[in-house]
C-alpha cells in the first residue's frame, strides 16, 4: 500500500446558478480505510461523489483518486473504481448476469468465480430479468457490479438502500474485507449504525460545507454523553454544575443525570465525595453525535484528523 | 372527474399540442406562399385526374392554388403530427405511469382507476379538440400573413375530422396501454397504425377488389370524404366518434381487469402470451435475445423488436408496391407526361410511368425514410438522453470508457440498424420488382437503399446531437423529427419557385433523392455528403457530452 492518498479533493466546490451544492470541500482520504460521510438529505453528498467521478464537473477546486487527477486521468481512475450511485437504475430487460457481463466487458479482468461468490453471499438470483427484481434484489446486482472486479476505491452513495438486514451483515462483512485487503470505501449513509460499525473515520457535510471530519472515537469523545448517579440521599445539583464538561443537570430526589462532554475524571471525583448507590452510563452513538452537528448553534465548525 | 389530474395532464402537454399545430400551420403557409405562382395551374390539373391516381399519387385534388397546397399540407402532416401527440397523451395516460412506476402513488389516493382514466381521457379529448382548434386559426392567420386566401376551403370541417382522428388515435394508444400496461407497446402499435393506415387508405383503392377493406384504417374516415373541400361527412365522423368512444370503454375494462405494473410483474396481455407457446416464441424471437458484448452490440439488440417490425413493414410495402405498377403504368404514363414540374415535384420529382419513378413515388419518397428515420430517430434520442433519463448513464460512464467512446459507439449502432433496414428496403424491392417484372436493375435498387439509409443516419445523428446537447430525449427526438420534416418540406416545395430553389440543397433530402439513385445509381458524392454531415454531428455531439454535466 502506497501513501498516495486514495481520495483528495482540494477546494471543490460546484454551484448550480445560486445554489451552492457544494463549498470549498477539503477531504483526504487514506487507502485502506472505509470512509463514512454522512449528511441529510440535500447537503451536498451525492453531488460530492458525482464530482469526484467525473459525472458532473466542479465550479472550482479539484479531485485526485489514487494520485490521478479525476477529469483528465478519468479513463485510468475507472480501472480502479466500483460505484454504487444512490438512485441506482439497470437496464431493465436484461438479466443480472447479462448486466454483470456487460460491464465486465466494459472494464475486463473479471473474475467470475469471485462474481458467482459475491451474489450467494448477498443471496442474488441473477438469472432473472432486472425488471421483475424488487428495489432490494436490485440493489444486490447494484452492489455486485461495484465489487466485482475488486476495484482499489469503492465509492458508494447509499449502498444499504432496501436490503433486509441478514444482507446487510453481509454487505458490512464485504465492506471489511475490502479494507482489511488495503482497498479503500467512500461511504455514505443514512444508516448511521452502519457507519458507525464499519467506519473509521467520518465526515459529516452541512449545506455543501465540510462540518467535521475525525475518527469514530474522537467523535464519540467529543460528543456529549449522560451518566445518572443513584445516591443514598438526596443530592444538590450544585455538587456537578461547576465540573468542568458539565453541560447540564437534571436532579431528582437522590438521582442526579449529568450531561458532559470530555473525560470523566472530574464528574467522577465530585460523586464519589457522596456515597454512590449505583451508576448508569449511556454511551454516545452516532446518532446522537451526528444530531448534535445539526442542532442549533452546534458545534462550531471543526475539521480535524 | 378528478380535476386535478385533468389539470395536470392539460399542463403536461399543452405546450406540445400548441407548439406543434402551430409549426404545421407555418408550414402550410410556408408552402401557399412558395407556390403561390404555380398552384392555380397544378390544381386544374389534378382535377381532370381520375380519382385512382389522385389517390395513387397521394394528392387531395382541391379547387385554388391555395388549397391544393394546403390541402396536400394539412391531409398529412397535420393527422400526423397531432396525431402522433395524441397517442403520446393516450400511451402515458395509464401504460406511462405504470413504465415510471406513478401510478401506483397516484392509486394510493381514495380515486377509483375508472375515474383516473376517465380523468385523463377527459385532457386527451380536450387537447385533440384544442390541437385541431388551434391549427385552423393558426392557419387562417399564416395563410393572411403571406398574402393568400383561403378561398372555399372547408378549414372547420377538415379540424371536426381531424379532431376525431387524433381523438381515436389517442384513444387506441389509451386503451392499449390500459390492457398491456406496456407503454412501448401502446405507442409502438399506434403509430404503427397511424402510419399503415395512411398507406392502405391511399394504395387500397387501387387494387381491384380491395377498395372496400381501406374501410377498416381509421384513415380513411379522416380524409376519404375530402373535408376540407366538401365539409363535415357526418357518417365518417361518427365512425370515428364511436370508435373512440368504443375505446374508451374497452380502456375502462382492460385498466380494472388486471394487476397493475410496478416496473415489474405480468399483465394480463403478456400472460396470455405465456399461455400460447408458439406467440409467445415469436415475440421473444422478434425481440431478440440481449448481446451485451460492447455498447454497439447491446445498443443494436436493445432495439431489435422495433426494428424487426420496421423492417416487416418495408419489407411487405416494397414487395407489393411491385405487381401494382402493372395496372396502373399505362394511365400513370398519360398523365406524367401532361404533368409540369412542378406537379411532379410533389410526388418525388419523378415520372411514374416508370418503374423507377413509381417506386420512387410510393416507396423512396417518403416511407423509407420515415420508416427508417423513425428507428434511427428513436435510436439517437435514447442513445444518451434516453440513458440519462432512465439514470444508467452514471453506471455506463464509471467504466473506463471515455464519453466520445460512448457517442461513437452509439453511433456505429445506429449506422448499423439504418444498414440492417436498408437491407430489407432492398431485397422487398427486389421481391416487389421480380413479381411485378419490372425492368430495375439490383445495383440501382441497392443504391437507393443505400441512400435511403444514410438519409436515416443523418435524421438519427441530429437526435443524437440534441440529446448530447441537452440530456432531454424529448428534445432529441424532436430534434431530428423536425430536421427530417422541415428537410422533406423544403426538398418537396422549394423547387417549385425558382427563385427559391437553390436553398432545397440545405435539405438532406436532396442528397437523398435528387439523384434519382433508383433510376441513375447511387450518386457516391451525395451518400457522402449526408454521411459527411453525420460526422460532423456526431463530432459536435461528442464536444457537447465532453462538455456538460450528465443529469441525474
Amino acid at each position: 500500500m502506497s501513501d498516495t492518498p486514495a481520495i483528495v479533493t482540494e477546494g471543490l466546490t460546484k454551484h448550480y446558478g445560486e445554489v451552492k451544492a457544494l463549498e470549498d470541500l477539503d477531504l483526504a482520504i487514506s487507502q485502506g480505510e472505509i470512509f463514512g460521510f454522512l449528511g441529510p438529505n440535500g447537503a451536498g453528498k451525492t453531488t460530492t461523489m458525482r464530482t469526484i467521478l467525473d459525472l458532473i464537473r466542479p465550479t472550482s477546486g479539484s479531485a485526485r483518486i489514487m494520485g490521478l487527477d479525476s477529469h483528465y486521468d478519468s479513463v485510468e481512475i475507472r480501472k480502479h473504481i466500483g460505484y454504487v450511485p444512490g438512485d441506482l437504475a439497470l437496464y431493465k430487460k436484461l438479466t443480472g448476469r447479462e448486466l454483470l457481463q456487460y460491464f465486465a466487458n466494459l472494464r475486463g479482468g473479471v473474475d467470475w468465480t469471485y462474481v458467482d461468490g459475491l451474489a450467494d453471499r448477498l443471496m442474488s438470483d441473477l438469472s432473472r430479468k432486472i425488471g421483475e427484481y424488487s428495489s432490494g434484489n436490485r440493489q444486490k446486482v447494484g452492489l455486485i457490479q461495484a465489487f466485482m472486479n475488486k476495484p482499489s476505491v469503492l465509492i458508494l452513495d447509499e449502498p444499504s438502500t432496501g436490503l433486509d438486514p441478514l444482507v446487510q451483515q453481509e454487505f458490512q462483512a464485504m465492506l471489511r474485507e475490502v479494507a482489511a485487503d488495503g482497498r479503500t470505501v467512500f461511504l455514505s449513509s443514512h444508516t448511521l449504525s452502519e457507519v458507525e460499525r464499519v467506519a473509521d473515520r467520518v465526515a459529516i457535510i452541512r449545506e455543501g460545507k465540510l462540518v467535521v471530519v475525525d475518527t469514530m472515537e474522537a467523535l464519540k469523545d467529543k460528543a456529549i454523553r449522560t451518566v445518572t448517579f443513584h445516591f443514598a440521599a438526596p443530592i444538590a445539583e450544585e455538587v456537578f454544575s461547576a465540573v468542568p464538561g458539565v453541560r447540564g443537570v437534571e436532579v431528582a430526589g437522590s438521582a442526579a443525570t449529568v450531561s458532559f462532554e470530555g473525560a470523566m475524571s472530574g464528574l467522577l471525583r465530585a460523586a464519589t465525595d457522596h456515597d454512590v448507590v449505583n451508576l448508569t452510563h449511556s454511551e454516545a452513538d452516532l446518532e446522537e453525535i451526528f444530531l448534535a452537528y445539526y442542532r442549533n448553534g452546534q458545534p462550531a465548525e471543526q475539521v480535524g484528523a | 372527474m378528478l380535476a386535478t389530474i385533468f389539470t395536470k395532464s392539460i399542463r403536461d402537454r399543452s405546450v406540445a399540442v400548441v407548439l406543434s399545430a402551430l409549426a404545421v400551420a407555418l408550414l402550410g403557409a410556408g408552402a401557399v406562399w412558395i407556390y403561390r405562382d404555380v398552384g392555380d395551374l397544378i390544381a386544374q390539373l389534378v382535377a381532370g385526374m381520375p380519382e385512382t391516381v389522385v389517390s395513387a399519387v397521394g394528392l387531395s385534388g382541391a379547387g385554388t392554388g391555395t388549397t391544393f397546397v394546403l390541402g396536400e399540407m394539412l391531409n398529412l402532416l397535420a393527422p400526423m403530427v397531432l396525431g402522433g401527440i395524441a397517442i403520446s397523451i393516450g400511451t402515458s395516460a395509464i401504460a406511462g405511469e405504470e413504465r415510471d412506476g406513478t401510478l401506483g402513488l397516484l392509486l394510493a389516493n381514495p380515486r377509483s382507476r375508472t375515474s383516473v382514466l376517465l380523468s385523463k381521457t377527459w385532457a386527451l379529448l380536450v387537447m385533440s379538440a384544442v390541437g385541431s382548434l388551434f391549427l385552423w386559426g393558426a392557419v387562417v392567420v399564416a395563410v393572411g400573413l403571406v398574402g393568400s386566401e383561403i378561398g372555399d376551403l372547408t378549414l372547420g370541417a377538415m379540424a371536426v375530422h381531424l379532431m376525431a382522428f387524433t381523438m381515436f388515435m389517442g384513444g387506441l394508444a389509451l386503451f392499449i396501454g390500459a390492457w398491456t400496461g406496456n407503454a412501448g407497446v401502446a405507442s409502438g402499435a399506434s403509430v404503427g397504425v397511424l402510419i399503415f393506415s395512411f398507406l392502405a387508405a391511399g394504395l387500397l383503392p387501387l387494387v381491384n377488389g380491395l377498395e372496400n377493406v381501406a374501410r377498416i384504417f381509421p384513415w380513411y374516415y379522416f380524409n376519404s370524404s375530402k373535408p376540407i373541400e366538401t365539409g363535415i361527412d357526418l357518417i365518417d365522423l361518427s365512425v370515428l366518434v364511436g370508435g373512440t368512444a368504443l375505446l374508451i370503454g374497452g380502456a375502462v375494462i382492460g385498466v380494472n381487469r388486471r394487476d397493475l405494473r410496478a416496473g415489474a410483474g405480468g399483465t394480463l396481455a403478456e400472460r396470455l402470451l405465456k399461455g400460447h407457446p408458439k406467440v409467445a416464441g415469436y415475440v421473444e424471437r422478434m425481440a431478440g435475445k440481449p448481446m451485451v458484448a460492447n455498447i454497439p452490440i447491446k445498443t443494436v439488440t436493445d432495439h431489435q423488436f422495433a426494428a424487426t417490425i420496421s423492417a416487416a413493414a418495408i419489407f411487405y410495402t416494397a414487395v407489393l408496391v411491385g405487381p401494382m405498377f402493372n395496372g396502373l403504368s399505362s394511365t400513370l404514363g398519360e398523365l406524367t407526361s401532361a404533368m409540369p414540374d412542378a406537379l411532379l415535384r410533389i410526388v418525388g420529382g419523378v415520372d411514374m410511368s416508370t418503374p423507377a419513378g413509381w417506386y420512387h413515388a410510393e416507396v423512396f419518397s417518403l416511407v423509407i425514410p420515415a420508416a427508417i428515420g423513425a428507428l434511427t430517430i428513436m435510436m439517437g434520442s435514447r442513445a444518451l438522453a434516453g440513458e440519462e433519463d432512465a439514470t444508467t448513464m452514471d453506471l455506463l460512464l464509471v467504466n473506463p470508457v471515455t464519453r466520445s467512446k460512448v457517442v461513437v459507439s452509439k453511433f456505429v449502432a445506429l449506422v448499423a440498424m439504418a444498414t440492417l433496414l436498408g437491407f430489407a428496403t432492398f431485397i422487398g424491392t427486389v421481391g416487389g420488382v421480380l413479381l411485378g417484372g419490372l425492368d430495375l436493375t439490383i445495383m440501382n435498387i441497392a443504391g437507393a437503399s443505400f441512400q435511403g439509409a444514410a438519409l436515416a443516419v443523418l435524421l438519427g445523428a441530429s437526435a443524437l446531437l440534441g440529446g448530447a446537447w441537452t440530456g432531454r430525449p424529448k428534445t432529441a427526438a424532436y430534434s431530428g423529427i423536425a430536421v427530417g420534416l422541415v428537410g422533406f418540406v423544403m426538398y418537396s416545395f422549394l423547387p417549385v419557385n425558382e427563385n427559391l430553389a437553390v436553398w432545397a440543397k440545405l435539405s438532406p433530402f436532396y442528397y437523398y433523392s435528387d439523384n434519382l439513385p433508383l433510376e441513375n445509381g447511387i450518386s457516391w458524392g451525395y451518400t457522402g455528403i449526408l454521411f459527411g454531415v453525420s460526422l460532423l454531428l456526431v463530432g459536435l455531439a461528442s464536444l457537447a457530452f465532453e462538455r456538460r454535466d450528465i443529469r441525474n
